[in-house]
Parts: structure tokens; sequence; C-alpha cells
């Protein structure tokens, strides 16, 4: 279900480029599917495209503890933390200090 | 109170049980597995579509067929892309034409409410609810303003009818993500 999920997605974005929550499905596709390092990039071109991108942030900074690489995970859900502050958003906030608390400082 | 009035209402009590007692027996399911209706606004007279569908998966699986994606576009429209946070996007494709909207809330895992525009229609708002039930959970739609006119009242009438057609859709997807097999037969060993 997941590989054709990301199928299906990829064959979206490569129709319409332009098209950040297209390309946000799709990181987040891959991200379900495992394929971690391939989600890294697909969500950092959503936040290229839109830096405010709360969740994908969120994702991108899971994807790269999946990784194995803490310490630029740290710096990504240290900007989430920001965001998730600015935009209200209390849930997100909540992940977000539990992962940093895991990570260490 | 006499002895005829006491055999009567023991009659009917008993009548009553039996009744609901066949009704368990035949249809284990506490309400009807699928209903939609038009229902009009008592102050506004306006129109809203409200729809329900049964589901035999916990209400956390319920959840996911109303917040992921990859559910949604197995019974809502064939492509759904959404970012589940209040002010996240949502765009819905079906047939080229796209729905687009945003969350306004989110009380994951029991409700979430869509705003949405169709292109070049007006704007409104869809609610899911989730609610457990015996063996299950039951998903609720809520879908309006319609207009307090004869157009209001088509749309929503061909809305309750799509609202049913994506609920058995819905219901279909998630038998097919059931166990065919047998899973912890009472039969096995005890451990």
């Amino acid at each position: 279900m997941n590989e054709s999920r990301v199928d299906k997605w990829k064959q979206v974005c490569e129709q319409r480029p332009q098209d950040e929550l297209a390309r946000f499905t799709l990181a987040k596709a891959l991200y379900e599917a495992e394929r971690f390092e391939e989600a890294v990039p697909e969500f950092q071109r959503a936040i290229d495209a839109k830096p405010d991108w709360l969740m994908a942030h969120v994702f991108l900074a899971k994807s790269l503890v999946e990784l194995g690489q803490g310490a630029p995970a740290v710096v990504v859900l240290k900007r989430a933390r920001e965001l998730a502050l600015e935009q209200d958003h209390s849930e997100p906030l909540a992940e977000i200090d539990d992962l940093l608390e895991e990570l260490g400082p | 109170m006499t002895l005829r009035a006491y055999a009567a209402i023991a009659f009917l009590c008993g009548g009553l049980t039996a009744c609901l007692a066949r009704t368990r027996a035949e249809d284990p399911l506490p309400g009807p597995q699928q209903d939609a209706a038009v229902v009009a606004d008592a102050a506004t007279s306006e129109r809203r579509v409200v729809a329900s569908a049964y589901v035999p998966v916990p209400p956390w699986e319920a959840w996911d067929w109303i917040a992921s994606s990859d559910r949604l576009d197995q019974w809502l429209a064939q492509e759904v892309a959404l970012d589940v946070i209040v002010g996240g996007p949502v765009r819905l494709v079906s047939d080229g034409v796209v729905t687009e909207g945003s969350i306004s809330a989110v009380d994951e895992p029991t409700s979430m409410a869509w705003s949405l525009s169709a292109s070049g229609g007006a704007q409104r708002v869809v609610t899911f609810r989730v609610s457990g039930e015996i063996g299950g959970a039951r998903i609720y739609v809520d879908e309006g303003p319609f207009p307090a006119d004869a157009a209001g009242e088509a749309t929503a009438v061909a809305h309750r009818r799509r609202w049913n057609q994506a609920l058995s859709v819905l219901r279909a997807a998630v038998m097919r993500g059931l166990p065919t097999e047998p899973q912890e037969s009472p039969f096995t060993a005890a451990p």
C-alpha cells in the first residue's frame, strides 16, 4: 500500500512540481514507507516552498532521527518549536519537546 | 392497579423484551450501519447534510480513515492531500474537480472540521466525528450550510446521495482491511 502511494504522489509531483501540498504528501508517504533518505529532501523542498510549514519541519526532524542524524534533527526541531509557539500549536509542541528531550542537549 | 392492568404491563414488557432480543440477535450493531439525511436549521432554514456509517474497527483506526490521505483517497476522492493541523491545507480532486480549503478544527482522535470551497462554489464546512460503539466505531459527517432555496435544497440532496455512496465505499474499504484468515483461534493451545 505504502509503495503504491509513493508512486502515485511521485507522479502527481512530476505533473505539478510547484505543488507544495503534493510534495508534502509524497514526503509523508516516503516517511510512512520508512524510506527516510528519500523523505528528507522532499520535506526539505516543502519547507523551501513554505518556510513556516510546521509539520514539514517535524517530519523532517523525525526522518533525520530515523537516519541517526541527531545533530541536524535538533536544529530542525528548534526551528519547529519556534514555529509551534508562533502559530500557537500546543500538540506538536509537546511532541517536539519530547523529541528534543530524547535527543539530549 | 388491578390484576388485569399488571398482566397487560407484563405482557407488553415481555413482548418488548422479546422484540429487542430478536433485533439484537439478527443485527448486533447498535444503530443503522449507514444513513444520511438533509436537515433544515430551525432558525435560518439553511440545509445541512448529516450522515453516519458504522465501521467494525476501533475508534483510533476509524480516525485514520478520516485523517490520513492514503485512507481518504480510498473512499472520499481520487486525490486527497491534507496536513492535519488547525490552519493546515486540504485539497480533494475527483474527476478533475478540485475542492480546496483548510482545517478549521482538530480534536484528535475524535473530531475534525474542514472549511472548503469547490471551484466557483460557496464555502461549506464538513465536520467529521468519531464515536466508539460496540465492536467498532461510528463516523459522523455534517456538511453545510446549503442555502434555504430550491437550488440549495437540490445541492443538499445531491450531497446526501454522494455521502451515502462515499460512506458505502468507506465501509467496503474498511472491510477489505479486516483479516480474512483465522487469527487468534479459540482452538489453539493455551499458553
